[in-house]
């Protein structure tokens, strides 16, 4: 088999939140003033220059500029720009919002790399383009999981072949009781096409097949109008963060147009769950930057997108009467949110008064997008640096704006501290 | 330099494999920082316990391997590039807060502590800790000391130096010292800091902690001009009213910023300063209102106070937006950093605004106004061998007319490799030859961070010092006829101290004149044989006040000499000496920050007069009498010279010609 020759162009766009420039310019922009340095995760757990945004960035300037061949350092420059856990939290640092993460995912792309298993790439991508045969190999994967069968594989070891070890962390972050969100709404005989849909409901992959109570909740948020359900519709994150850039852009482009015929003239607002989801989404028009005919149409669509914190609690309950100390994690993938965890906490404070510890518990990004399933990340040790976090804190539980983040988080809060849990925010919808 | 098999096998038996770096992309990695200097190392070695630094140091030397410690790297003078290659120290895993004791507010640190995180682990307890340079967030205590970083709030709580209390230092030989600034002898942690890691390495710090203030007023306060602003903050000093911070910024500078940040600034104005004050909610109420007063009486065309935590916030948000707002502007910024007597901020700032447009370069000017220190912020693109060399140009220019009106090429950044050619514009060529005795003594192999500060071919490029005070120009010669002929000197003042009725007694007798008493500046410069009594009398005639104690007999050189008041030490800004061998060195002057080259008060603070003769020195006065300036003073005390003095001395003085008991000497 030949090998993928690295073909990094200095001329590549990537974009920012400064515009698109060529990945040269981009790379051109860092001053090295190593404002981003603690701000990112795997420069925290590494403490090595290697291991941060400033010297990744001046690693992609030595390779554009041809001072050190790829071939020669693959392997460090592997684990470097695979510890990358791609928050964009440095660009949030950085005085000229350098998209590092942009600059990451290019270098990937330019090796041909992944870190992501094959397989569940391959597997993911039925989850678009064939979503009935989805459902039914992961209804079958749930039977195996309900009889045993799976806990009997990584008991015998079978699950920690490296081509299967995603499996084995599947099975370790699921909760036991797992059904799909098509099965429960079925059940539930709830329209996912009603009549004269005044909303568009766009549920997470976490929310449909790995914790269906997110997806129900946000249903109950959006009870006062109707609104359409879009099952196994992807947003092309994962393709965009594993997989094909280009396959990426075709599922943007069949959600945008889902959206606008759903919409039908009226720009109707569509609501995710997910933060990383809802902030790609948000991030539209900069995927469609090179297409000038997309451009104006993914501005559009990214205007009517709503995250579910901006939607009103439903609660019955009345409000600070939940007595655990709370704390709330943001962690997100390629884009800063500090919009919506300002206005989030704002609602947990009205919600949770004193009891809601009002600060950002920690400086580690918990693996969302599935990033833990990847190989290289160092995803068990930034969620074993939040639990640290948790336990020095005190905390009792933890709402995470993502679902992944929720399960990571909570699973190894089940194995090193039980005295907290961590779940999706929208479980305050639930509290009494 | 390449570095040697055997070599790295023992690094990484001593540090383990993964911690010994010497492929291309890590060299690279760890050749530069914030400026635009690159220079690879031949390794990398990152220490993950303080422990290590000892040994590995002692490894080091035994090999004749060069080293460079690096922390985070974000100083803008090329001090952590590794110029003569050898081992890079990645120190960035040192960062325990050992202790905080709020008792008796001290914090315990490793040097790899970044300053925000220590400052976060305070809050909770209500305490701060007072240094806060622009990178704080993610700049090292260590680095801080090593290049005697300030920041804002400089003017109220003094630098990093000031802040430190005691450190342990480990000299490129791996030997271990316990330093503080008050301990008998030369103030070996005041020369330490802003050495930029030429010495040696730190390898634990005492930092001084301070209670939070209660509370914070913050002013926002536009001038028709310059001149208008400065004179404002000197009517502040001079009423005694010192803020916590004072930052200001030019017209041209405040448009940018409001174009990026909109934190509502008047762009109309020619200057902008921003005034915060802090402590008791009474005390900031009377010192708003005399801020005022002082504000209008200077023509100001609007004074604005925050009225909300939001509204300071917003005030604050453009300054701090001023970098990223020239970072939008163009790939690179260099950023500039000179000081000038405050009196000299107006014309020097012209002269570099048309410096700057001279070059064809584009500049904000930041400056903190009552220190006389500014930044420059130049964008420029670095792929333009044009561009870069306008920008060099004008830089170089910017920081000579900085010595033209008497100031220094670095307030705070340190001078690193790239002011390394100016410091032969700033110094004389004696004052450079004492810097590198200095080095040679502390590191005689020239391991430790080599080739910094001091300039290459000084000899041939640095002016020799011109003297045109007659009586030190006696003193001169007749210390270099001793030291042609071989005879021993003892320095006396007003025998207060050092009791000595020697032949060979020389005295400051006939230095004593008081030069200067700059109420513009606030401060005053005096000759080493003034008596301290005399000194305070001429100062009280004036209305002004110094930290010095009324009751002490000698004289002001002697003072200085034996430490006896080791709190005026930290308010001398600069020293003029005749060394052993007739050479007069000269340093700082009426600036409030000076970061380039090493700290020469601090180095013949408590000397004793055993390496040199004090003849003249500047300190800072105050409008009002500081707290308790007074006591007894400190006797000299018998104590045996440390190696570091030692060596030190058989550098300066290797015949032992300038004698003192305290330090082994005797009064024949």
């Amino acid at each position: 088999m030949t090998k993928k020759p690295f073909l990094l162009s200095p001329q590549r766009l990537v974009s920012g939140p400064r515009g698109p420039r060529t990945l040269d310019c981009s790379v051109d922009y860092c001053t090295r003033c190593n404002a981003c340095v603690q701000s990112c995760p795997s420069y925290l757990l590494h403490r090595e220059e290697a291991f941060s945004p400033r010297g990744r960035n001046q690693i992609l300037r030595l390779l554009l500029e041809c001072k050190i061949k790829p071939s020669d350092n693959e392997p460090l420059l592997k684990r470097t720009f695979f510890s990358c856990q791609l928050c964009a939290r440095c660009s949030a640092a950085c005085a000229g919002e350098l998209p590092v993460a942009e600059h990451v995912l290019a270098l990937r792309r330019a090796g041909g790399w992944s870190s992501m298993p094959r397989l569940l790439v391959y597997f993911m991508r039925l989850y678009g383009a064939h979503p009935l045969v989805f459902d039914k190999i992961i209804s079958g994967i749930l039977l195996l999981r309900r009889a045993g069968i799976l806990g009997l594989l990584r008991i015998s070891g079978v699950l920690s072949l490296p081509f299967l070890r995603w499996g084995a962390h599947a099975h370790t972050i699921l909760p036991h009781s797992l059904r799909t969100l098509r099965t429960v709404l079925k059940k539930q005989k709830t329209a996912l096409t009603p009549d004269n849909p005044q909303r568009i409901y766009l549920p997470s992959f976490e929310a449909q097949y790995a914790d269906t109570n997110i997806g129900l909740y946000t249903l109950q948020l959006l009870k006062d109008k109707p609104a359409h359900i879009l099952l196994a519709q992807p947003s092309g994150l994962f393709e965009y963060l594993y997989g094909s850039e280009t396959i990426s852009l075709t599922q943007a482009k069949n959600l945008l147009t889902r959206w606008e015929k759903l919409s039908a003239r009226r720009k109707l607002p569509l609501v995710t769950d997910g933060l990383e989801t809802y902030l790609f989404l948000k991030h539209y028009p900069l995927l469609f930057a090179s297409l000038p005919g997309w451009q104006k149409r993914a501005e559009d669509f990214a205007a009517q997108v709503k995250y579910i914190t901006e939607l009103p609690l439903c609660k019955t309950g009345p409000a600070g009467t939940t007595n655990a100390k709370t704390g709330l994690d943001i962690s997100s993938v390629l884009y800063p949110s500090d919009t919506i965890a300002e206005r989030t906490r704002k609602i947990l404070k009205t919600h949770l008064g004193k009891n809601f510890v009002e600060c950002e518990y920690s400086r580690f990004v918990l693996p969302v997008a599935g990033s833990a399933f990847a190989e290289g990340y160092c995803a068990r040790e930034v969620t074993l640096e939040n639990v640290k976090d948790v336990s020095r804190q005190q905390l009792e539980q933890v709402y995470c704006l993502s679902g992944w983040a929720a399960l990571e988080l909570n699973a190894a809060l089940r194995r090193h501290y039980p005295q907290a849990r961590a779940r999706h925010w929208i479980y305050v919808q639930a509290e009494p | 330099m390449r570095i040697s098999h055997r070599l790295l096998t023992q690094l990484q038996r001593l540090l383990g494999p993964e911690n010994v770096l010497t492929d291309a992309i890590s060299l690279a990695l760890n050749g530069y920082d914030c400026s635009q200097s690159r220079h690879r190392p031949d390794a990398v070695v990152t220490v993950r316990q303080t422990t290590l630094l000892e040994p590995l140091l002692c490894l080091l030397a035994r090999e004749k391997m060069p080293f460079v410690a690096r922390a985070a790297a974000t100083n803008h003078a090329g001090s952590c590039a590794a110029v003569q290659g050898g081992v890079v120290i990645n120190l960035n895993p040192l960062t325990d807060i050992y202790r905080i004791d709020t008792a008796h507010a001290v914090a315990e640190v490793a040097p790899g502590t970044v300053t925000g995180d220590l400052q976060e682990a305070l809050a909770p307890l209500g305490f701060f800790y007072a240094p806060d340079p622009a990178s704080e967030k993610v700049s090292t205590l260590g680095g801080n000391l090593a290049q005697n970083a300030s920041g804002a709030r400089c003017l109220k709580y003094g630098n990093t130096s000031d802040n430190t209390l005691s450190i342990e230092f480990i000299t490129p030989c791996g030997e271990i010292f316990v330093l503080r600034h008050d301990a008998p002898g030369p103030d070996w942690l005041g020369l330490i800091a802003g050495s930029e890691g030429t010495f040696g390495l730190i390898k634990r710090m005492q930092v001084k902690i301070q209670p939070a203030p209660k509370h914070i007023k913050t002013f926002l306060v536009t001038f028709p001009s310059l001149a208008d602003s400065v004179q404002t903050v000197t009517d502040l000093v001079a009423q005694g009213l010192i803020p916590r911070c004072v930052e200001a910024m030019d017209q041209i500078t405040v448009r940018a910023v409001e174009d990026f940040a909109h934190a509502g600034y008047p762009t109309d104005a020619a200057a902008l300063l921003i005034i915060e004050l802090d402590g008791e909610l009474k005390q900031i109420k009377q010192e708003a209102l005399c801020l005022e007063r002082i504000c209008r009486d200077n023509k100001c065309l609007s004074f604005v106070a925050a009225r909300t935590e939001a509204e300071r916030e917003k005030l604050w948000r453009g300054r701090r937006a001023a970098y990223s707002a020239m970072a939008a502007l163009a790939p690179n910024v260099a950023v500039g950093d000179g000081t000038v007597p405050r009196s000299q901020l107006p014309q020097a700032l012209a002269q570099v605004r048309h410096v700057i447009e001279q070059n064809g370069v584009t500049a904000s000017l930041l400056f903190h106004a009552a220190d006389g220190n500014f930044h420059p912020q130049i964008i420029f693109d670095a792929r333009s061998p044009q561009q870069n060399r306008r920008v060099h140009k004008a830089l170089q220019e910017i920081l000579r007319t900085c010595v033209d009106f008497g100031g220094t090429i670095s307030g705070e950044h340190g001078v690193g490799v790239e002011k390394r050619a100016l410091m032969a514009y700033q110094y004389s060529r004696e004052t450079l030859r004492l810097f590198q005795k200095i080095k040679d003594a502390f590191d005689p192999l020239h391991l430790a961070n080599p080739g910094k500060i001091i300039p290459l071919g000084f000899e041939e490029k640095a002016a020799p010092h011109t003297e045109t005070n007659p009586a030190v120009l006696t003193l001169a010669q007749d210390i270099k006829n001793r030291f042609i002929q071989k005879q021993p000197s003892v320095v006396l003042g007003a025998n207060s101290q050092l009791k000595s009725s020697s032949a060979h007694r020389l005295s400051t007798a006939p230095l004593n004149k008081i030069l200067d008493v700059d109420k513009t500046n606030y401060m005053a410069v005096a000759e080493a044989g003034v008596s301290v009594k005399q000194l305070l009398t001429a100062l009280h005639a004036a209305n002004v006040y110094a930290a010095l104690p009324a009751s002490y007999p000698g004289t002001l050189g002697g003072l200085v000499a034996a430490k006896a008041w080791a709190e005026f030490i930290p308010h001398l800004t600069g020293i003029e000496a005749i060394l052993p061998n007739g050479d007069i060195v000269r340093y700082g002057g009426k600036i409030m920050k000076n970061a380039a080259g090493y700290n020469l008060c601090r180095l013949f603070a408590g000397s004793a007069g055993a390496l040199g003769l004090i003849t003249k020195l500047t300190f800072k006065i105050y409008a009002q009498p500081l707290p308790q300036i007074d006591g007894p003073a400190r006797a000299l005390l018998d104590f045996a010279p440390d190696p570091l003095f030692t060596a030190l001395k058989k550098q300066l003085d290797p015949d032992g010609l300038f004698r003192a008991a305290p330090f082994g000497g005797t009064h024949d």
